[in-house]
């Protein structure tokens, strides 16, 4: 029985990962193949859950045949185009390639510990109360219904928050027949597995050093801890620290349409994302004119258009916000703005030195960028990043203020929850800090 | 000045004293310092991050013998036997039925409640007959007018008569 479940949740995996490609592959690059499952994955997500929320609107309904079909014509399609099916060979057969010499201690060491990370998952179900009160109880009722409808919507649980965490989690148990909180952490799992393997992807290109950056990520505690604990693996905070991550790496490599996709997908992940997007939307004209080189309007357009289609699907279902929904005068009133931003700048300031949860990486973080400031300048987009890293935080301390809780009892619930979304995408900021030099003395 | 010290350490501490002595050591060092210095924080930090991982790991009490549980002995186990019961109402119950769970705890009241779905069931303590049906994990309740339909590894259900 657990074998079918185990292929089942397999397949709903790969379905993602086929989705994600067809659509990188024929709507992004334009039939050039770029082979990242960690990008195929994210996109194949957020396409899911774009499709499923206009097909709420249209009141089409979702049902297992439906997604087997989607799936399987996102299989065969990458047989069928001869194109496709010949980069993808390539692309496999290079990757194949590169396992040689010190890629396989590295590939290694990152599979020993995410093995170990499967085995802690795998011995529990999902058990947290955000978890079981709204991301999976909404997930069971998407599923149960064959997809969204206004009732299921307005449940038990908090309306507002996005939805791209149930609608994953309703499209893989299609595949299992069943709502699972045991299976359903192959998502979170492969988020993880992502996350490690694009940062891997970029940062062995410095060989040896490159090792111990990606065991840095890897065995940041809170990072696997996200997947293992069962209080928190079934958050959806992981998945917002893969579009992050997947995003901030595209301003890096000057692939700003990705940019504008992962953190659109960010949004529809949780609200806490709607800073960076934000500030992507306002700065990314700025920053193009300063820099002076030749940007397409297409990441603008598209970021503009998550912005607008995020807030459209929500008045259209009438989903309020619980932040918004605040008298913000009498907040301003009757809560101190200046003491209660230094206790949330306080809180980060601990919450970073926080061993327990992310060892040393802040302290590497703070140490690349104190040291390689001039870096943030000679490239306008580390200047960009910069600031959208500031948006977040700014989003955090604003979100600390006006919550309806208690301010000190938010901050302890969640302010690890909160640091988790930057954190691979933040460690990855240092690493392009420390190799800026380097890299531009030998072009 | 002591207390200048004080609180210096108090917001610093090892983590923040560290980093700054490594910016300031950056910063006047010459070209192979700063050369020491970016890998040297780099694999320090990777070593101390394997070293944190393995005192959480140690925390965390798992055996790799909880690995190999059937995986409905996991799921079952977790939500305090709710899995095996919902399942057990899914069957006995009728989809449009409404109710209330005697929530005598908070977790596997709502994993209950959720499993129900689409029937509407509502958590409360105050049971009365504006309730259909009763589900009453772990213990059993005494209502008037209630009648017990279903006791399933001790978690009951009562039908308004």
């Amino acid at each position: 029985m657990w074998v079918f479940e185990l292929l089942f949740s397999l397949l709903g995996i790969l379905s993602f990962l086929s989705i994600g490609l067809v659509f990188d592959f024929y709507v992004l690059t334009r039939r050039k193949l770029d082979f990242n499952l960690a990008v195929f994955f994210g996109l194949g997500m957020g396409v899911v859950a774009v499709f499923q929320m206009l097909a709420a609107v249209l009141q089409i309904s979702i049902n297992s045949i439906f997604v087997y079909c989607i799936t399987g014509l996102s299989i065969v399609i990458m047989f069928a185009d001869p194109l496709l099916n010949k980069q993808l060979k390539r692309a496999l057969l290079q990757s194949l390639g590169k396992l040689k010499g010190r890629n396989i201690l590295f590939l290694a060491t990152g599979i020993a510990a995410l093995v170990l990370v499967a085995a802690i998952t795998f011995s529990h179900t999902v058990w947290g109360f955000d978890a079981i009160d709204k991301w999976l109880a909404k997930a069971y009722a998407f599923w149960f219904d064959d997809g969204i409808t206004r009732n299921n919507l307005h449940g038990y649980y908090l309306a507002d928050d996005p939805n791209l965490w149930p609608i994953t989690a309703a499209w893989f148990y299609h595949f299992l027949g069943r709502a699972s909180e045991f299976w359903v952490q192959m998502i979170p799992f492969t988020a993880l597995v992502c996350i490690v393997g694009d940062f891997a992807r970029r940062v062995l290109k410095s060989g040896a050093l490159g090792f111990f950056w990606m065991v840095m990520l890897v065995f940041s505690p809170f990072l696997w801890g996200a997947v293992v604990l069962e209080n928190y693996s079934g958050n959806a905070d992981l998945l917002l620290g893969l579009y992050f991550l997947l995003a901030f790496g595209a301003i890096f490599e000057k692939r700003f349409l990705y940019s504008a996709i992962f953190f659109g997908f960010g949004v529809l992940t949780k609200n806490d994302g709607i800073p960076a997007l934000l500030g992507f939307c306002l700065l990314f004209p700025v920053f193009g004119f300063l820099t002076r080189e030749k940007i397409s309007k297409r990441p603008y357009i598209v970021a503009l258009g998550f912005l607008f289609f995020n807030i459209a699907w929500k008045i259209y279902f009438s989903l309020n916000n619980r932040y918004l929904e605040n008298n913000l005068l009498l907040v301003l009133q009757q809560r101190p703005i200046v003491e209660y931003t230094r206790y949330s700048l306080n809180a980060f300031r601990e919450e970073f030195r926080f061993v327990a949860r992310w060892g040393v990486g802040f302290l590497v973080i703070f140490f690349f960028l104190f040291t390689h400031f001039k870096a943030v300048f000679e490239n306008k987009w580390f200047l960009f990043a910069l600031i959208l890293f500031g948006f977040q935080f700014a989003g955090y301390i604003a979100v600390f203020y006006v919550t309806h809780d208690d301010q000190a009892t938010q901050i302890a619930t969640s302010i690890f929850r909160l640091v988790l979304q930057v954190y691979p995408a933040m460690l990855l900021f240092a690493y392009e800090l420390s190799v800026y030099k380097s890299r531009r003395e030998s072009k | 000045m002591n207390e200048a010290l004080n609180k210096v350490w108090v917001l610093g501490g090892a983590f923040y004293l560290s980093l700054f002595v490594l910016v300031l050591g950056y910063w006047v060092g010459n070209k192979r310092v700063k050369n020491y210095l970016n890998k040297g924080v780099v694999i320090c930090a990777a070593v101390l991050a394997i070293y944190f991982s393995f005192g959480e790991e140690t925390k965390l009490n798992w055996t790799p013998g909880l690995f190999f549980r059937p995986v409905v002995l996991k799921e079952d186990e977790m939500t305090a036997g709710q899995f095996l019961f919902s399942t057990h109402l899914q069957e006995i119950l009728p989809t449009d039925s409404t109710g209330c769970v005697s929530q005598l705890t908070d977790l596997p009241a709502y994993y209950l409640r959720n499993q129900l779905y689409p029937r509407r069931f509502v958590l409360t303590t105050v049971l009365s007959k504006n309730c259909d049906y009763i589900v009453s994990p772990f213990a059993p309740v005494k209502i008037a007018g209630f009648k017990l339909v279903d006791n399933y590894k001790g978690n009951y259900l009562y039908k308004l008569k």
